[in-house]
């Protein structure tokens, strides 16, 4: 089965606006995040070649490498050469996006490292924590 | 002269475009041809007043009538004074002013929508170009009327002035306004709308890219002169002097003129040269500036050009 994505879906998809302030890669980086995250393109499919979506969208080849180099970067599209590139499979995708889990170590992490700056140890920031939100309550 | 070099890098690349598509050059020339038509028809008739009759106290109407000097014949006398006919000169004048204006815009527009495909990998031609641009007629037409507006009423409010400080106020409202519109044509080029949106638009861009256009006007300015030094005027003022040295003979006579001609001819080449390399390079500042990416061409170690901004 083709999997490709035609240059009619992703005008369809995507729409770039040349007057808003933010870049155009921006709105492109955007835009294929919001598709890849509402499923609408997370199923593994090859995406258009930088100089077809660049002719099919009206924008510069370089703005789309850009975009692309920016999604490969936070894993939600990878290439093969020869071949293409692709978005990342759901699961994938999934790992791409920070879980909550993640999200909670690095704050631990920073926490850690804020208490060591500050010279306190971590038991009294947790003490003081844990009294401020049996006060509130 | 590291901008020096930046520069030569920058109109090398350009020329390099202009080489691979020459009918980019046909924009300017029509710009030419059309200003040129414009002036023309506005200077008929004293043409052929002038030719008709030569110069009589008729001789610069519809636009004004002459006083003659007293005491010479009507057909070769010499003009004392010169009433303007307000009521027909000023509106021809503001016709032309605004229709020069359009066609100036019109053919770079075209310009910039042609040379805009041609950096995004697309193919281009003149005809493309126009079509393109006469889409956009609606918007040009208005953006042609408010800036023929604006710098004729800034231009009177000058002349009006007898204070010097005034005088100068308006002279800085003229610079600023000139650096306002800047970015225009690339804007009317790929994004169009009315006079207001595109001034606001062009303003919005010109302060993200206010050094690289500055470094970029400096620089092909400082490069055309020493161009020109170097090319036209030295070996023009050569040729003259040998010109001068031999004057009594007919190929000292022809040394001079040739010289002259050469002085005259390399100026007007490498400024056509500049202001297309302007052109190109205001397509570039709307593409980084509005996409946040240099186009490939432009973008290789001496793209110091470009600062980062993202």
């Amino acid at each position: 089965m083709d999997t490709s994505i035609t240059a009619e879906d992703m005008v369809r998809l995507i729409k770039v606006d040349h007057r808003a302030d933010r870049p155009v890669y921006m709105q492109l980086v955007d835009s294929i995040k919001e598709l890849v995250y509402n499923k609408t393109l997370a199923d593994g499919r090859k995406l258009l070649t930088v100089r077809a979506l660049a002719a099919a969208l009206d924008i510069n080849p370089n703005t789309v490498a850009r975009a692309y180099q920016e999604l490969e970067r936070d894993g939600l599209l990878y290439s093969r050469v020869g071949r293409g590139t692709f978005i990342t499979e759901p699961a994938a995708a999934a790992d791409a996006k920070p879980s909550a889990a993640d999200k909670m170590e690095k704050l631990e992490q920073e926490m850690r490292s804020r208490c060591l700056q500050l010279g306190l140890s971590e038991s009294q920031f947790l003490a003081y924590m844990k009294q401020k939100n049996g006060g509130n309550k | 002269m590291k901008k020096i070099a930046q520069s030569w890098n920058m109109m090398k690349v350009t020329t390099g475009l202009i080489g691979r598509h020459p009918f980019l050059l046909a924009y300017l020339l029509a710009i030419g041809i059309g200003v040129g038509a414009v002036l023309g028809a506005m200077v008929a008739p004293v043409g052929v007043n002038l030719a008709g009759h030569g110069i009589n106290a008729q001789f610069l109407e519809p636009y004004a009538s002459v006083t003659m000097t007293a005491g010479r014949a009507a057909n070769a006398g010499s003009v004392d004074k010169i009433n303007p006919h307000w009521e027909t000169l000023a509106p021809v004048f503001v016709g032309a002013y605004f229709l020069g204006t359009f066609i100036v815009v019109f053919f770079n527009v075209a310009l910039l929508i042609s040379a805009r495909r041609l950096l995004n990998g697309q193919e281009a031609t003149f005809s493309g170009g126009i079509a393109a641009a006469w889409e956009r007629r609606g918007a040009i037409a208005q953006w042609s009327l408010f800036a023929a507006t604006v710098g004729l009423v800034m231009q009177f409010i000058k002349n009006k002035m007898d204070n010097w400080l005034l005088k100068r106020i308006i002279g800085a409202g003229q610079l600023a306004w000139a650096l306002a519109t800047f970015l225009v044509i690339p804007v009317l080029a790929v994004e169009g709308g009315g006079p207001l949106q595109v001034l606001r638009r062009s303003t919005g861009l010109f302060k993200k890219t206010w050094g690289e256009t500055l470094a970029a006007e400096v620089g092909i300015g400082t490069l055309g002169v020493i161009l020109w030094f170097v090319v036209g005027l030295i070996p023009a003022a050569g040729m003259m002097w040998e010109g001068t040295n031999v004057i009594s003979s007919n190929s000292g006579e022809m040394f001079f003129g040739a010289g002259f001609c050469w002085m005259v001819l390399s100026g007007l080449l490498i400024g056509i040269l500049g202001e297309i390399c302007s052109a190109v390079f205001k397509i570039v500042l709307y593409i980084y500036a509005s996409e946040g990416v240099v186009p490939a061409e432009y973008k290789d170690d001496h793209s110091a050009w470009f600062v980062a901004q993202n």
